[in-house]
């Protein structure tokens, strides 16, 4: 053994744990207390027995260099920690450190550590420890898979500090350190990291100081991966923006209403847009005091039953009356908002307005059905031409045969006069079909024109007429009355019931016709009645207005005339009617828009 | 070969008519005509000489398109009086439209669709299927 000052010796005899070692790591002295531990405690540990001793060693050594140097011995067999103080001293010979063994965790501290452990790792929170006197970091496991690190990745502080990502977060948690180091100052923050295989996660770091004699030795604190939460928030945030934009975008009204009263508690911007009504004004309103009076009853009810039933939403059409007293015709969709539990807690109306909608689709069924009758009526037409120009040019051909071999002059003359006939009967269909196809095609603009004064001009172009068979008009229609109409169609329809109202007059009466026009429900009616034969329309009804199609024994009757008149009626988007009685007379309404 | 005896022609157009009426008579087709310019009067006449155990004709010439009571109408009235057997019903049409070809299938007095213009040979064939 070495040369020892009695002051060394003297350790021998002291209480404590402790012992003296030269820059060689010779054990000069020890006391009893150490004597009886120190070497058993470490013995105990056989598994990394020598890394500890290792260890405790470099500790050692660091002492001679540092003056103060620590070493914890975990012992969890015991669930204790030994902390070691190397604290360097100068002998007369050389420079000595002195070892001090001091219980660092008691049992009952230690097991509380594990509980913490345990907790942390199933939360999966770590821990990190940065020991300054050694310049050394410690991650817990959690910490270590957070950064999903390999086993045997050594940490150190720079390292550490790297896999916060460059820039705002690096240099925050550079900060945040040194104001730890520095004041003590605590702190929790969040971070973006780039863990070891470079995924990008977001974590939360805490920290707290330690400081002995006013200097800080120890920054320790939690770590914990939240990616999942801020992803989870961000989506929320995003869909929250989504609805939040959608909710004051979207051209349907929304209309949050109150299951109790029915009063509207919220509303977006489409509805104002709809209603006419400002936010303000909305919630001082019930839904209810939104619909038309007679839309009232049914819709209470529908609203109430909300409530009541299974199946917690509607979806129907209603009709709302906005600010200006404007009618609102819309698509609306109730449904029940319901807490987590099932319990209602707000109607929510999502509300269309399809006003705009309804009237362009009656416009377009209007268009159909003008396009459907005229397609029917050229289809018939077809059919008409054909079937009226075949007769004509078969009779043509057949006679044009009988010529060819006739031998008789006088039978010759007769046959070459019903030729002449039958080609102007030819002629003359051409130029009836003519007549019907132009009104189909050429569709000329409406305008007001004014009835009374196209009734007597009728009146005056039948005039001779009239005289002569002992005929009475009488034009009923106000002097100033006005239809929307296109005025050549006009003229030739009064023209027809007119001539038709002759041409059938019944010869054993004296015979009359009287037209008259009013106003109804946007539309103008005419009517033209007479006191003339009347029809059978039981027998005729459908064909009356057919082309070709003549019902009395009439020379004058060639079926024309009240086709013409039916297509020009359609063709401005009217309707015309008939009623008759045989041996009564006859009236035909027309019924025509009153604007377009 | 044996002559019609009674062929009734129902048409509202004169030089038709007078037409079939030329070519009858050039092949002997019968040796009596009725002749009725449209269907109420053909009803009304035939209805007559049924009730009256008159002379009824073998053959009825049907024209469609006619003023008063067209061909249909007369169709159906002239069934409903339930006819004797002998008399057979052509129509004799101008009319290529299907609907009324569909339209005529419907009667089963009905026995033939011919369409105009009519012929000698046409005339010879119906002549030939009665006797």
């Amino acid at each position: 053994m070495k040369n020892i000052s009695s002051t060394v010796q003297a350790i021998n005899v002291l209480p404590g744990s402790m012992a003296v070692y030269d820059r060689k790591l010779n054990l000069l002295a020890s006391s009893k207390e150490w004597q009886s531990g120190v070497q058993f405690e470490l013995a105990q540990v056989n598994s990394s027995k020598s890394d500890l001793l290792d260890r405790f060693d470099a500790s050692l050594k660091e002492a001679f260099n540092f003056d103060t140097s620590y070493f914890v011995e975990d012992l969890p067999a015991k669930k204790i920690r030994y902390k070691y103080k190397f604290s360097k001293f100068e002998n007369e010979v050389e420079p000595l450190v002195l070892a001090q063994r001091i219980l660092y965790t008691k049992p009952e501290e230690y097991r509380k550590e594990e509980l913490l452990k345990q907790t942390n790792n199933v939360a999966f929170i770590g821990f990190w420890e940065l020991n300054l006197s050694t310049k050394s970091i410690y991650w817990s496991e959690v910490t270590r898979k957070i950064h999903e690190i390999p086993d045997d990745f050594e940490i150190e502080l720079e390292t550490g500090i790297n896999f916060y990502k460059e820039g705002a977060d690096r240099e925050l948690v550079t900060q945040v350190i040194d104001r730890a180091i520095e004041y003590g100052e605590p702190w929790d923050e969040d971070f973006t990291l780039i863990t070891y295989s470079g995924r990008e996660i977001y974590v939360n770091a805490k920290c707290q100081a330690e400081f002995e004699n006013g200097k800080c030795v120890r920054l320790l604190g939690t770590f914990q991966d939240i990616t999942d939460r801020v992803l989870k928030n961000e989506q929320l945030r995003i869909s929250e923006e989504q609805f939040r934009l959608a909710f004051e975008n979207t051209p349907i009204a929304f209309l949050i209403i109150d299951i109790e009263n029915f009063k509207i508690l919220e509303v977006n911007a489409a509805a104002e847009q709809v209603f006419g009504y400002s936010r303000n004004k909305f919630i001082k309103k019930k839904i209810t005091d939104l619909y038309e009076p007679e839309e009232f009853q049914k819709n209470y009810l529908l609203i109430k039953n909300l409530l009541h039933q299974n199946s917690r939403k509607f979806e129907n059409e209603q009709k709302f009356v906005g600010k200006d007293g404007n009618s609102i015709l819309a698509k609306t969709y109730f449904s029940l908002n319901c807490d987590s539990k099932g319990i209602p807690k707000k109607i929510i109306a999502q509300i269309q307005d399809i006003t705009e909608l309804k009237k362009k689709n009656d416009e377009i069924n209007r268009f159909v059905e003008v396009t459907t009758n005229q397609n029917t009526r050229l289809i018939n037409f077809a059919h008409i031409v054909s079937h009226n120009l075949r007769s004509h040019s078969s009779n043509i051909g057949m006679l044009i045969d009988f010529l060819k071999n006739e031998k008789q002059e006088e039978e010759r003359e007769m046959q070459f006069e019903m030729l002449v006939q039958a080609s102007s009967m030819l002629t003359e269909t051409i130029t009836h079909l003519n007549d019907v196809v132009s009104v189909d095609i050429n569709f000329q603009e409406k305008e007001q024109v004014n009835l009374y004064k196209f009734i007597e001009n009728g009146i005056r172009s039948v005039r001779g007429l009239m005289v002569e068979v002992n005929f009475q008009i009488v034009n009923r229609v106000a002097e100033d009355f006005n239809v929307y109409a296109v005025p050549a169609y006009m003229e030739s329809i009064i023209l027809n019931l007119i001539t038709n109202a002759i041409k059938y007059r019944d010869p054993k009466r004296r015979s009359w016709l009287q037209i008259s026009a009013e106003r109804i429900n946007g539309y103008v009616i005419i009517t033209a009645s007479d006191n003339g034969l009347g029809i059978n329309l039981e027998r005729y009804g459908d064909r009356i207005f057919g082309l070709y199609k003549t019902f009395h024994q009439h020379s004058d009757a060639r079926g024309l005339g009240l086709y013409m008149t039916k297509s020009q009626v359609e063709v401005m988007g009217g309707a015309i009617t008939v009623q008759s009685k045989v041996g009564e007379g006859t009236t035909f309404t027309i019924k025509l828009h009153e604007e377009n | 070969m044996k002559k019609i005896k009674l062929a009734c022609i129902v048409d509202d157009d004169p030089i038709f008519v007078f037409g079939i009426k030329k070519m009858m008579k050039l092949i002997e087709f019968c040796e009596n005509f009725l002749v009725f310019a449209n269907g109420q009067e053909a009803l009304d006449s035939l209805t007559a000489i049924i009730n009256k155990g008159g002379d009824i004709p073998q053959l009825i010439l049907l024209d469609l398109n006619m003023p008063v009571m067209d061909g249909w109408e007369f169709l159906e009235e002239f069934t409903k009086t339930n006819p004797p057997k002998e008399i057979t019903i052509y129509i004799l049409t101008s009319s290529i439209d299907p609907r009324d070809l569909k339209r005529a299938k419907q009667f089963n007095r009905v026995s033939n669709y011919v369409i105009k213009p009519i012929t000698i040979e046409n005339l010879e064939s119906i002549k030939n299927s009665l006797t």
